[in-house]
């Protein structure tokens, strides 16, 4: 379209943009500029650094942690959460009884506060108070009944890893319905007047087909989980000592809690450089493997 | 080309956007307190007075009766609670970085110098109820001689006990670091966990060994500003049991197996079920086990870290400390108020109405708790000193040692003293 008339143009602009450039652009820039600061959060004062807030990032130890946890999150959830939303979809796409109402239940989840499920979970895993315990007693296996999921390094990721694909399977299952439901009915039948069975239809069809929703799934999930906080502060605040520690609590952390914003504004701009490049990345890897109906 | 213009003022809208933003903030409010000539018959004054909002903000609830009866008495004032449960610190700063409208705020004792030194809270040091209050509150309130605040209530730090399983085994309450373990091996014996300590609420790990500041201070009351300021190091050998009490009680097996994923709402239940005999805590857990709380009935004792022929040295808590806004648009009001709870029996009200112990000195109700009496008996028959804070990168680095230990991790408690060291370093001027 082309502009007509650059005043009406800026007049209809404004408003949007004052306000972004005030809490969105303004921030962002000004972020910028106090990662590279000693800046204590209070005063406007700060001391130009230059990279030292980075170096210091680069050989804390818990830099290392958090990149191992982001790690883990990432794979661990997208294989899982998106095998299980993928099988979901396909299984609740068919007109079955009580779809509707199973894709409900299944969907719910996502709806629910993160900050509730989270308590709600560090109470079920509880070996205590719980009911993952007796569960497992109930089942005979003492040996998982006694472990203290939240409260061991080794298992403590794992056990919010599980929480978060236990609520957002729903959610992504529902974008994968939206692009099996994309996928045009003749494929299948000429594929079965061809004598392709359901095996050969999921791998040569569906599959293939389903590739944009996967990387929209894909992305989608890779930043929430880069970008982690509510989940683990809620259910372990980053320990046990320490072994929970994403980027997002450690930024938390530094910024509020030890009045070194400075320090943790470095960090965040690290993470949104990350997040930038991996994201990037996955898309144009994906990319590559969308085919054209 | 007409491009090029567009783009350029779209850039001098973002500028300009900028600018405006960041001189908010910059601005100095000029309207500060004016100190001093303000004792003056108060009431008398008001009548002529414009009504007066005072906004209090706090994390635990002000008790409503004092305001009442403060209201009651300055007819123009309101006061206007605000309390702020989760992540006060955070809030208040923000509030604080916007010079946003405050009057009264509680402070946390290790705020008080950053906040002091930003020219963020108001001098009280010439007003006349310092002296109403406890010597080593006041001192609380001080940085560097001026006195911006007073800590207003104090918890000890106890271990909460089950007076039913000591009946039963014949226990008597510990007095030395010896008996605690005696009575603890006993308990053990008997099939029961000795102690139940969570692990995710890593603050709630931490008595066991940070009930040892008070036996240093005992010893040298200005250790922890010479820790914060390097005269002294985290690695001296006067510091290096630091850890040890809370390491040895895991290291005999003596903490509630599992019970490291717990939080503090927690760990009260598995205490309250009975699973555990004893309970490391703050005495505001007495709102834990309240007149119908009839499982068992419980008990409390200071913590005994010291070895036999040593004080028993009792660590008191007092954090929440009164400071006045040095922006706030009623810097008279806000003398009043502190002049008012400084009273006796406002302290009392008080004390009863949110049933915990003041720093007014003969303002603690003896009654806000069936157990508070004995409690406060035997606070006062040790030496007691208040809990200090530490310095801000203290605690995100000293609270995963205390889970690394209860974890049986075996850390080198040599070497957490010299992380503790290296957190302290961070913190230097």
């Amino acid at each position: 379209m082309r502009i007509l008339n650059l005043k009406t143009f800026l007049l209809f602009l404004a408003p949007a943009l004052l306000l972004y450039s005030l809490f969105y652009a303004g921030p962002i820039i000004s972020g910028l500029y106090y990662g590279f600061t000693d800046w204590k959060g209070i005063s406007f004062s700060a001391n130009w650094i230059g990279l030292d807030n980075f170096k210091n990032v680069f050989s804390d130890p818990l830099f290392a942690t958090a990149l191992r946890n982001m790690f883990i999150l990432a794979v661990v959830v997208i294989a899982v959460q998106h095998a299980i939303s993928i099988f979901l979809a396909v299984l609740l796409d068919q007109k079955l009884r009580g779809v509707v109402w199973m894709r409900a239940v299944i969907f719910y989840p996502a709806i629910l506060n993160t900050v509730v499920i989270g308590y709600i979970w560090s109470y079920m895993y509880s070996p205590f108070v719980g009911f993952l315990p007796k569960f497992f007693e109930s089942l005979g296996l003492d040996t998982l009944a006694n472990i203290d999921w939240l409260g061991r390094p080794d298992t403590a990721i794992y056990a919010i890893s599980f929480v978060i694909i236990w609520q957002y399977t729903g959610y992504s299952m529902m974008i994968y319905m939206a692009g099996l439901q994309g996928i045009s009915s003749d494929i299948y039948e000429s594929a079965s007047i061809d004598g392709a069975n359901a095996r050969q239809k999921f791998f040569k069809i569906t599959l293939p087909l389903l590739v944009p929703a996967i990387t929209v799934n894909t992305v989608l999930s890779v930043i929430g989980n880069m970008k982690q906080f509510e989940h683990i502060w809620v259910m372990t605040q980053g320990g046990p000592a320490n072994s929970t520690q994403v980027f997002g609590t450690l930024i938390y952390q530094f910024a509020f809690k030890t009045s070194q914003p400075g320090y943790g504004t470095a960090m965040a701009i690290l993470l949104s450089i990350l997040i930038m490049l991996v994201t990037v990345s996955i898309i144009r890897v994906l990319g590559r493997w969308e085919v054209k109906q | 080309m007409k491009h090029s213009r567009l783009s350029a003022l779209l850039l001098l809208l973002l500028s300009v956007s900028l600018i405006v933003s960041a001189c908010g903030g910059g601005n100095k409010n000029t309207d500060s307190p004016a100190t001093g000539s303000s004792d003056a018959a108060p009431s008398k004054a008001a009548a002529d007075k414009e009504t007066v909002t005072l906004k209090i903000s706090s994390w635990n609830p002000i008790s409503q009766k004092v305001i009442e009866k403060f209201e009651e008495q300055y007819p123009y004032i309101t006061v206007e609670p605000d309390q702020i449960a989760d992540q006060y610190r955070e809030v208040i700063r923000t509030r604080i970085i916007s010079k946003a409208d405050m009057d009264i705020v509680w402070m946390f004792p290790n705020q008080m110098r950053e906040y002091v030194d930003q020219g963020v809270l108001m001098d009280m040091s010439g007003e006349a109820w310092k002296g109403n209050y406890l010597e080593s509150a006041v001192q609380l309130g001080t940085v560097e001689g001026k006195t911006y605040g007073v800590p207003y209530n104090y918890y000890a730090v106890v271990i909460f006990y089950n007076r039913g399983v000591f009946n039963d085994l014949g226990l008597n309450v510990p007095t030395t670091w010896e008996e605690l373990l005696d009575v603890s091996e006993k308990i053990k014996a008997s099939g029961l966990a000795p102690f139940v300590t969570g692990g995710k609420d890593a603050w709630a790990t931490q008595f066991m060994s940070s009930g040892n500041f008070g036996a240093y201070q005992n010893k040298d009351p200005l250790v922890f500003e010479k820790l914060a300021s390097g005269e002294k190091k985290w690695t001296d050998p006067e510091f290096a049991d630091f850890f040890g009490p809370l390491s040895e009680l895991v290291d005999k097996g003596y903490f509630l197996e599992n019970s490291v994923g717990l939080g503090n709402a927690q760990v009260v239940q598995v205490f309250k079920e009975g699973k555990a005999a004893m309970y490391p805590m703050g005495s505001w857990a007495l709102d834990e086990f309240p007149a119908d709380f009839k499982e068992f009935e419980v008990g409390a004792f200071p913590i005994p870290l010291n070895k036999a022929g040593e004080p028993l040295v009792v660590n008191l808590i007092s954090d929440n400390i009164f400071t006045g806004i040095s922006w706030s648009k009623h810097p008279e009001e806000v003398k009043l108020f502190m002049d008012f709870i400084a009273q006796p029996d406002t302290a009392k009200l008080w004390s009863e109405d949110t049933k915990s112990a003041v720093t007014v000195v003969g303002g603690t109700s003896p009654t806000y708790h069936s157990i508070a009496e004995e409690l406060t008996k035997s606070i006062e028959s040790n030496v007691s000193t208040i809990f200090p804070s530490l310095t801000p990168s203290m605690e995100p680095a000293y609270f995963p040692m205390l889970q690394q230990i209860l974890l049986k991790q075996k850390p080198d408690l040599a070497k957490l003293m010299e992380e503790m060291q290296k957190a302290q370093e961070k913190d230097y001027k």
